[in-house]
């Protein structure tokens, strides 16, 4: 069996990545010490509780991210002719999922509270010989889960860019806006202070709501890939220009009079068909093998691309007629 | 350089205010009334309404003092007493709980201030099981500590009076003095020991913390002293 090419990154981009595991790593020590700092602090703030879960949960794509790297650049093989790409897609839906039930669970939890008058009791704690009112304690440890958290993700973002890594993306997007959960935990722990027993479970309701939006906006993300759904850019906000580009060339051929291109992603990387109407059948093979080893060098993530010819008829009432009417 | 003494000072002094009672509780008791609520658990609390004695009383009074607050005591079962709480007809519920039982975790609890022992005496200088699973215990009949043992392997001689028995008996480590028992290095059960606070009154809980932080030493004192009446 013919299976995808083995490699998965350029060496330019495969130093990129190294640097991003290592980002990585450091970002799942980090994290560890966040959620043990808050757990300390943890007391009977519903805030605290939502915003320590919040930590957790951000754990998950870092530590994705680390198993698929050592996954996704295992070469193809009979079992898997496209090779591992995708392993990090099937990872980063579990995460979403859970990312998503989550928030549901813990915004159930706080809009109960809330209705349910539930009054926040957090009292002292010895430190050094002193006591200290828990939540004191508490307004420190939200810091540190969330300054560290804001400089890691805006080093992620542009890396997660220039390597066309989604889970990447939203990790660093998760840990730029931990900043929001801290800052509303630490609004709701000064409201119990001065006595407003809602405002806790009003920020905690306020965290819960932002998991739940990252943990749909993640399905939604993942769930189109997993369709095979045309590329985007990292952030899912625009059309990948990749496929049109190719198109053109294959146009730009004097050989080819019409051409039409299909592609999806697999984890970085992108797999495609082109389908061409060429003027004749002169020594077709060997002008289709020229163009395939001149298209796939274009572009690092154009993992493989299959140029099929077709006749007049085919490109007419073909499969692939829709992939046409997309801008 | 004078303002910003002022600001700190300000906002020192905000702090200090802080946490805050959502209800006021420690503004109401203060220099009033402080509604306390007891159910017998000797040594802790016990005895009448009206003459209630205990180490839990005296630091529930002991509390009220600091705060200038007169206690008016309830008597009644555990029941009743957190249903008080709830509604806040109470300020304070006190009757030897621990910081697990299933009333206090619906109520507001303090810090544990004292942790006390379930452990298995043996008459001094006899040489203490090596495992429990050889030995014969007597145990205060249909008791936590009876089953606790039988747990542990131990043949269980239910006793009406644990003060009789002889031999290896299951007692509160503060009772062993007094029945001139030695500690065999069994221990059955811990008991981090608490007092219910209306939820959320958290300034009250503060004051009512620091008054057991400040008493710690004494509250040693008056558990050990609790086995000779």
């Amino acid at each position: 069996m013919r299976t995808a090419s083995g490699w998965e990154l350029p060496p330019d981009k495969a130093a990129l990545m190294r640097r991003a595991v290592r980002l990585e790593w450091l970002s799942v020590a980090y994290l560890i010490s966040a959620v043990f700092f808050i757990y300390l602090t943890l007391g009977s703030s519903q805030a605290m509780k939502t915003a320590w879960f919040e930590d957790i949960l951000s754990l998950i794509p870092a530590i994705m991210f680390l198993v698929a790297s050592r996954v996704r650049h295992r070469p193809p093989n009979d079992r898997y002719p496209y090779g591992y790409h995708r392993a990090v897609t099937v990872a980063f839906l579990c995460a979403a999922l859970a990312l998503f039930l989550m928030g549901v669970f813990l915004l159930y939890d706080a809009v109960t509270a809330l209705l349910a008058f539930e009054h926040p009791t957090i009292g002292t704690v010895v430190v050094l010989g002193r006591q200290v009112w828990l939540g004191w304690l508490m307004i420190p440890a939200l810091l540190w889960s969330a300054i560290p958290a804001l400089i890691l993700g805006r080093i992620k973002l542009p890396l997660a860019r220039r390597l066309h890594d989604k889970v990447l993306y939203a990790d660093a997007k998760m840990n730029k806006a931990d900043w929001l959960t801290a800052g509303a935990a630490t609004v709701g722990v000064l409201g119990i202070g001065i006595g407003w027993w809602w405002a806790d479970a009003v920020a905690a309701a306020l965290i819960s709501t932002d998991i739940l939006h990252d943990g749909f906006v993640n399905v939604r993300a993942v769930a189109a890939d997993l369709l095979s759904s045309r590329p985007t850019t990292v952030d899912h906000a625009a059309v990948e220009g990749l496929p049109e580009r190719i198109r053109n060339q294959l146009l730009a051929l004097h050989w080819v009079v019409d051409a039409d291109v299909r592609m999806r992603e697999e984890g970085h990387v992108f797999f495609g068909e082109a389908f061409v109407l060429a003027r004749d059948d002169r020594d077709l093979t060997a002008k289709i093998n020229r163009a395939a080893s001149d298209l796939l060098g274009q572009d690092w993530r154009l993992q493989d691309l299959v140029i099929m010819p077709v006749t007049s008829g085919a490109e007419d009432g073909g499969e692939h007629r829709h992939t046409k009417a997309q801008p | 350089m004078k303002r910003h003494l002022l600001v700190l000072l300000l906002v020192a002094t905000a702090a200090c205010d802080i946490p805050r009672d959502p209800e006021g509780t420690l503004q109401r008791v203060a220099g009033d009334v402080l509604r306390a609520g007891f159910t017998e658990a000797p040594p802790w609390a016990s005895g009448a309404v009206s003459d209630p004695q205990g180490v839990e009383v005296e630091l529930v009074e002991g509390f009220a003092e600091t705060l200038g607050a007169r206690v008016e005591w309830t008597k009644a079962p555990e029941a009743e007493l957190f249903k008080a709480l709830e509604v806040r007809s109470l300020d304070i519920v006190v009757g030897g709980f621990d910081a697990s039982d299933p009333w206090v975790v619906t109520a507001g609890m303090t810090r544990p201030y004292a942790k006390t022992r379930l452990v298995v005496g043996v008459v001094g200088g006899s040489s203490p099981p090596r495992s429990l699973e050889d030995w014969r215990v007597a145990a205060e009949a249909g008791s936590e500590s009876e089953g606790l043992l039988r747990e542990a392997g131990a043949e269980v001689e239910p006793v009406d009076d644990v003060t009789q028995a002889r031999g290896a008996v299951a007692v509160e480590q503060w009772m062993l003095d007094d029945l001139e028992l030695a500690d065999s290095g069994h221990v059955l059960g811990e008991s981090q020991h608490v007092m219910a606070v209306p939820l959320g009154e958290n300034a009250f809980l503060v004051a009512l913390e620091r008054h057991l932080h400040e008493r710690h030493n004494d509250i040693r004192r008056r558990i050990d002293r609790a086995g000779l009446t």
